[in-house]
């Protein structure tokens, strides 16, 4: 069964993610793990066989494909060509599909299971003349590969309904496409409107439908698939103005934005010494709303005349900013209180982006639990680039990866969270991790073994994820798209890591306010790896300003001081990880290099074998002489085509895999200190 | 009219001493010495009236600030401008009659009477006056509508009128303007001298602040015996205006003249040789309705109007990142025509946009509009036909507009606020809560949001005074917002607004046909705003269908709409003409190939395809039509005549003349083809054998490739003549 928790979102949705230099770890640069750029076709039927194109980098070593946290075995055909058969109980949804081979788990794209037949243009019905005949109830896919729009045609009755639903983002791609349906003399009747056109047929008739990227741009990234069904979407009910409504903590109200920006009114009473947490929900529920709180002390005298009293104006949640570079900002408000006396407060609501969106209006006892925590992608602080990598997560054999967690609308009452997570692909351990009292930002790491297979699955634990959906060379030249999903994968990497480092101590370290920490380190050093590191803890403090650990070269030991005094740590638990780049000489595609290799050593010895036959042929005294060498001329001709065949891949292959400098990312293993209240004196 | 009657007034108003009755007068500074100065342009803006002043002395433009003039005049440098115990020994006085080199010259003269006012008021010590005088409250003007013939005079004579009742002849001391100048002018005195123009024509008539009209209509006399058939309240107005004028209307253009003009004018293309000849050919009584109706219901008219709102909504990329910004409000402004969305519906999505652009493509709007005042100024000047720019600074000169007008005004959009966008480079555009306010620069104090001649609101923190704006402005009896809308929508079809420019729209630059605007207002409100509506109103009268030929009358005609007046196709409608012509499909980076210049979302391909900026085509930075340049110039006649890109289109293979050459029909067929695609008629019997004649000059004798060759060259030659006649460049 899919799961029911996917989550889709475009930009609005679940939160903005803004990159000002951002970057993920440049070890996605050069640490081969797979990525994945685009899929082709974007979806298909259960039970069907299918050729998948598969674009992307280190997609070596195929494996299966998984379909959410199904595991379907593919076969490449040649490269970023896979034949896949699909289940046939998979259920009609929009699943995330990753790929997974030598080097692990690459990042998700979006394949819808449909029941419907589809059919694919292939390009060539760039006019109205060559349009391709579709039905109701199918579904149209196809990817612009030039400038022109793609043109279909749609017989419908008068009366008939028709809702081209184009999924968007949804699907990965970047595809903002227009569509418009228009009569046989080219009048244009309907046009596509955030993704879905609807339309009537006024007569019996034969109606052309025309889809156009925007802005006309091309290229495997721009794909698209419409759904053609009958029924048209129900109008969205508009909330009407009413009068102030009551409230009481642990209720939640579902409704819709008032037009015009106008606010809905609401009382609140509370009791002495009651916590609570009021938060409003839209942003984060996928819409582009922008919501605003304004909350008011409302008193009485006796004569029942209203008193109004500025409480708070809650706009934006304060942005989460795990580096620098980073800012995730919520436009959901949240704002906590604690009654030190009996009161009420009078809350309005509005969005200032003046949509009639629906919201839902929180008034919580106590944070949720468990956290709706998001895992993002390792970003390692300093990276100078400008734009954006697609990611992914794999650990290294031997080695330790970490994933940060997000824990969205948190305040001073938050408690803190200890990191877990479940259902780890084989010969993986979960380190845990730590985010602390009010705190929004951690780290989970997890280590692999030395020998611990290749492979992948989707974590339990932790909801929720998020991605950035393309690589941008230039942040500031192009946008970076973010899409949130279900559960994070975590792969194994077949290749070795090139260190870890551990503590001594994996127990809480515990320090006083003014005081140093000095925190012992062990390094396990692989393969050829004898580099300085330099590593950075983060989750502490704003990673720019984060104190490092410098372990020398060679060196199989270090020590990190933490000055919880110059840091300004407040009494209370933290917890962090220290990362920072290492680098060494890497060899890429050395297992084809060996097949190549072993194959070419065939092909010598069939080459040698021929000559062998012709020599033999040469000797010969028959009188099938003549026939013999021809037939051995040709063999050996065949031999040596063969094998120079085979000593190019071999060149080519040995030239592909020279090592080459590569930075990697080191991690330690989360770390837990307990900064200890001052002794009263 | 009794001419020598008028005559006999005007010489009387001319000869009367108007200030000699008022020598034992106490003066007062604001009514009596700052008029001297404003008629003199002593506080004009190209003097002491700009803002940092001249040479060191500084006057309030025009004198709007009387207390601050006294100030510098009196009292600034320690008083050295003037001196009472001498008083003609004054600076004020001895650089005014260039006794003292100065710098603006001679703008006194010591004989005239302002001369002797200046004296005496520092002689008597420059009084500034006392609170209790009486302020001018108006002024009037003598006579404010007349009668004229042609090549006439008349004297007017302006009142000024007081709050305690009294009047005064301020006649030598008011300023004068003529709109149309090429019908009339003035002169210092009041004297309105009229040329050889029959027509409507105002003269501003200024003084301190206060502005009145003198409207003159000026009648061709010529007998209008028979008009043409009214199809409406449209042909009412026009042709009783053109009976009161005496000129009688031009015939009606016949079918392929409507054609050609109405598609061009609906959607910036030229018809089809395919649609002309259905259209010749059908006898169908309502035909011209029908096809109007066709055009309004195609892709084309949204596009075209589409790129017209495109420009005026400023939809400017101005950065790389900007494209998609651009591309999105394209074409939900396209959208929008298509859909035919109520104008004041339109209107109120770019006003009171908010959110991000991918989810409410208008915000875009307030990306080129940054400022608080831009967006006011543009809304104002946009919508409501107003230009408030002046006022910021100073009470507006030719209005009524003060700077309080301008601040209530500008307060709609004093919370309009952003936010970082999702998307690099863009922002999210939302109403900040808060109680709307800004600050009149002049008195420091807050001014909430007030519509222009309204009431000043008082919103809750809550409310978006955008909203509040949007309703003002398509409130019914709103003065301002449809009849904008009309006049701009009856410029673009006739080429001259019944208010020019058409955004420039006050009471001292009356319409020519006030009684048409306000028809014209009256039913597009009653139509719920409806722009397709007014665009049928308007081309289905028998005024836009008339011919463009003049009759011996109307020749001279430029706003009576006698006659359809002949406009040059505009840059992206000629581009694309001319690429129709010499079947050339266009190639613009990021759209699909054949995709028309119209149809372009933005600025930015000015920059790439010259022909377009040589044409004119709008850089989209402003919220002027005016940006769109319709002059002719010699780089435009270079671009046609030698230009390589038209060389080499006309040259190109499968192009227009390749094809024709390649074409097996006889010449006769396919040199008509040619007239009916670029001018939608039949080539006349001297036009064919011209052309005839051109083909078997540059074929006769040859055979073979030569012979293509030379046939191919000729078909050149023909389309490379046509598309640089008058004809084809013109709607007409």
């Amino acid at each position: 069964m899919p799961r029911p928790s996917f989550q889709f979102s475009v930009f609005s949705s679940q939160f903005a993610m803004l990159l000002v230099f951002a970057a993920p770890a440049f070890s996605q640069a050069t640490f081969p793990s797979p990525t994945l750029t685009s899929i082709s076709p974007l979806g298909a039927k259960p039970g069907t066989t299918l050729e998948l194109a598969l674009r992307g980098s280190d997609l070596e070593g195929a494996q299966s494909v998984l379909l959410d946290e199904r595991s379907i075995p593919i076969k490449s055909i040649k490269p970023n060509l896979f034949s896949i058969t699909l289940p046939a109980d998979l259920m009609p949804a929009l699943y995330d599909l990753r790929f997974v081979g030598r080097y692990g788990v690459s990042n998700p794209r979006v394949f819808e299971i449909s029941t419907l037949e589809s059919i694919t243009s292939s390009g060539s019905n760039a006019t109205p003349d060559k349009a391709l005949k579709v039905v109701l109830n199918s579904v149209v896919q196809g990817c612009f590969k030039s400038n022109s729009p793609h043109w279909f045609t749609i017989d419908l009755k008068q009366g008939q309904h028709l809702t081209a639903a184009f999924e968007g983002r949804r699907f990965d791609t970047r595809t903002e496409l227009l569509g418009a349906l228009s009569a046989p003399t080219g009048r244009e009747l309907a046009r596509m409107r955030g993704g879905v056109l609807t339309f009537t047929a006024t007569a019996d008739a034969s109606y052309r439908l025309r889809f156009n990227d925007l802005m006309f741009r091309t290229g495997d990234d721009y794909g698209y698939r419409v759904t053609l069904s009958p029924p048209a979407p129900p109008a969205p009910a508009l909330s009407k103005s009413g009068a102030v409504r009551p409230l009481q903590i642990g209720q939640t109200v579902q409704d819709s934005f008032l037009p015009h920006g106008l606010a809905h009114t609401f009382d609140l009473t509370f009791k002495a010494g009651e916590k609570f947490i009021i938060e409003a929900h839209s942003h984060q529920l996928g819409h582009s709303t922008d919501p605003h709180l304004f909350i008011e002390s409302l008193q009485k005298d006796a004569a029942g005349k209203e008193t109004l009293k500025p409480q708070a104006e809650v706009a934006d949640s304060p942005a989460i900013t795990p580096v620098s570079s980073i800012s995730i900002p919520s436009r959901d408000p949240s704002y906590a209180y604690e009654a030190k006396a009996d009161g009420t407060f009078r809350i309005t609501l509005s969005d200032n982006f003046n949509t009639t969106q629906p919201f839902e209006l929180r008034i919580l006892k106590e944070a949720p639990k468990p956290a709706p925590l998001i895992a993002l992608n390792p970003i390692l602080p300093g990276a100078k680039t400008k734009g954006a990598e697609l990611g992914s997560a794999n650990v290294p054999r031997g080695g330790i990866a970490a994933l940060e967690i997000i824990a969205p609308n948190r305040n001073a009452m938050s408690e803190p969270i200890e990191l877990k997570a479940e259902k780890l692909p084989a010969g993986v351990t979960c380190l845990g991790g730590f985010i602390g009292k009010g705190q929004s930002l951690g780290y989970i790491a997890f280590q692999a073994s030395a020998d611990a297979p290749t492979g992948a699955s989707i974590l339990g634990g932790i909801p929720q994820s998020r991605f950035a959906s393309f690589a941008v060379a230039d942040a500031t030249k192009d946008n970076i798209l973010y899409r949130t999903t279900g559960a994070p994968a975590l792969g194994v990497s077949i290749q070795p890591a090139p260190a870890s480092v551990q503590t001594e101590k994996t127990d809480i370290l515990e320090v006083a306010p003014d005081a140093k920490l000095e925190i012992a380190l062990k390094v396990t050093r692989h393969a050829d790896f004898t580099e300085a590191i330099k590593l950075k803890a983060l989750g502490l403090i704003d990673a720019a300003k984060a104190p490092e650990a410098d372990i020398p070269a060679k060196a199989a030991a270090g020590k990190f001081t933490l000055d919880v005094k110059a840091l300004k740590l407040a009494p209370g638990d933290y917890g962090f990880i220290l990362q920072g780049p290492a680098k060494m000489k890497f060899r890429r595609g050395v297992e084809e290099l060996n097949a190549a290799e072993a194959d070419a050593k065939k092909t010598a010895e069939a080459q040698a074998a021929a000559k062998k036959q012709l020599d033999t042929a040469n000797a010969d005294a028959t009188p099938k002489k003549a026939e013999l060498i021809k037939v051995a001329t040709a063999a050996l001709k065949a031999a040596d085509a063969t094998k120079a065949t085979a000593d190019k891949l071999v060149k080519d292959l040995a030239a592909k895999s020279a090592a080459k400098e590569a930075t990697f990312i080191v991690y330690s293993n989360p770390i837990r200190i307990r900064v200890k209240e001052v002794a009263k004196k | 009219m009794n001419l020598p009657r008028f005559t006999l007034i005007a010489a009387l108003f001319a000869a009367a001493p108007s200030f000699a009755a008022e020598a034992l007068r106490p003066l007062n500074f604001a009514n009596d010495i700052v008029p001297i100065l404003t008629k003199g342009s002593c506080n004009s803006g190209g003097c002491h009236g700009k803002s940092g002043g001249q040479n060191g002395f500084k006057l309030s433009l025009l004198g709007f600030e009387p207390q601050e003039d006294y100030e510098h005049i009196v009292k600034e440098a320690r008083g050295r401008r003037v001196f009472p115990a001498s008083a003609e020994q004054s600076l004020l006085l001895t650089k005014g009659t260039a006794q003292l080199p100065h710098g603006g010259g001679k703008k006194l003269d010591p004989n005239s009477e302002d001369y002797a006012d200046l004296a005496r008021w520092i002689r008597e010590g420059m009084p500034y006056g006392k609170d209790t005088d009486p302020k001018m409250a108006s002024i009037s003007v003598e006579p404010a509508k007349l009668t004229m013939p042609l090549k006439a005079a008349q004297q007017l004579k302006v009142t000024a009128h007081y709050t305690d009742g009294t009047t005064r002849d301020v006649t030598k001391r008011a300023l004068y303007e003529a709109n149309e100048k090429a019908m009339a002018e003035t002169n210092d005195t009041g004297r309105v001298q009229l040329f050889d123009l029959p027509g409507d024509v105002a003269v501003m008539v200024r003084y301190q602040g206060k502005v009145s009209t003198f409207r003159a209509t000026v009648p061709l006399g010529a007998p209008v015996d028979k008009l043409p058939a009214s199809r409406g309240f449209v042909d009412d107005l026009v042709f009783a205006k053109l009976k009161t004028i005496g000129m009688p209307p031009s015939d009606i253009a016949d079918d392929g003249t409507f054609i050609r003009r109405v598609t061009l004018d609906i959607t910036g293309r030229l018809p089809t040789a395919a649609e002309m000849k259905d259209f010749m050919a059908s006898k169908e009584v309502g035909k011209r309705s029908a096809l109007i109706d066709r055009l309004l219901d195609s892709p084309d008219y949204a596009e075209y109007f589409a790129n017209k709102w495109s420009a005026l909504l400023r939809n400017q990329r101005t950065q790389p990142m900007y494209a998609r910004g651009s591309y999105l409000f394209y074409s939900w402004i396209r959208d929008s025509i298509a859909d035919n969305k109520p104008y004041d519906q339109f209107v109120r999505e770019v006003v009171a946009a908010s959110g991000d652009l991918d989810q409410n493509p208008p915000v875009a709007w307030y990306r080129q509009v940054k400022e608080m005042k831009q967006q006011m100024e543009d809304v104002a000047q946009l919508f409501l036909g107003t230009r408030m720019q002046c006022a910021q600074c100073h009470h507006h000169p030719f209005e009524k507009w003060s700077q309080q007008d301008y601040y209530g005004f500008a307060a709609f959009f004093s919370n309009v606020s952003r936010k970082p966008s999702t998307f690099a480079s863009e922002e999210m555009i939302f109403n900040k809560r808060g109680v709307a306010q800004t600050t009149n620069i002049r008195t420091k104090e807050a001014v909430t949001p007030t519509s222009l001649g309204g009431q000043a609101l008082k919103l809750r923190p809550e409310q978006d005074p955008r909203q509040y704006l949007a309703e003002w402005m398509s409130k019914k009896d709103n003065p301002f917002f449809a009849h904008t809308l009309v006049n701009r929508y009856w410029k673009h079809f006739f080429n001259r607004g019944l208010v020019e420019p058409e955004d420039d729209m006050r009471e001292t630059n009356p319409p020519v046909n006030p009684e048409l605007l306000s028809a014209l207002a009256a039913d597009f409100v009653k139509g719920g705003y409806d722009l397709k509506k007014l665009i049928r109103t308007i081309t289905n009268s028998t005024t836009y269908q008339l011919s463009a030929v003049p009759n011996t009358y109307n020749a001279k005609d430029r706003q009576n709409f006698s006659r359809y007046y002949p406009k040059r196709l505009n840059a992206e409608v000629l581009y694309d003409s001319v690429n129709t012509l010499l079947d050339v499909q266009t190639s613009f980076a990021g759209q699909a190939a054949g995709t028309r210049a119209v149809a372009l979302p933005d600025n930015s391909y000015n920059q790439t395809t010259y022909f377009l900026s040589v044409f004119g085509r709008p850089d989209s930075s402003s919220a002027c039509e005016c940006e769109r340049t319709q002059e002719a110039s010699l780089a435009q006649s270079l671009h046609l005549l030698n230009a390589a890109e038209i060389q080499t289109q006309l040259s190109r293979g499968n192009g227009r003349a390749d094809t024709l050459t390649k074409d097996a029909r006889p010449d006769d067929d396919k040199i008509a083809d040619l007239y009916h695609i670029a001018l939608s008629r039949d080539p006349n019997a001297a036009e064919v054998k011209f052309a005839h004649t051109h083909l078997d000059k540059k074929t006769t004798g040859k055979t073979g490739d030569e012979a293509f060759k030379g046939k191919k060259e000729a078909y050149e030659d023909i389309l490379w003549a046509l598309l640089n006649t008058k004809e084809f460049l013109f709607n007409h």
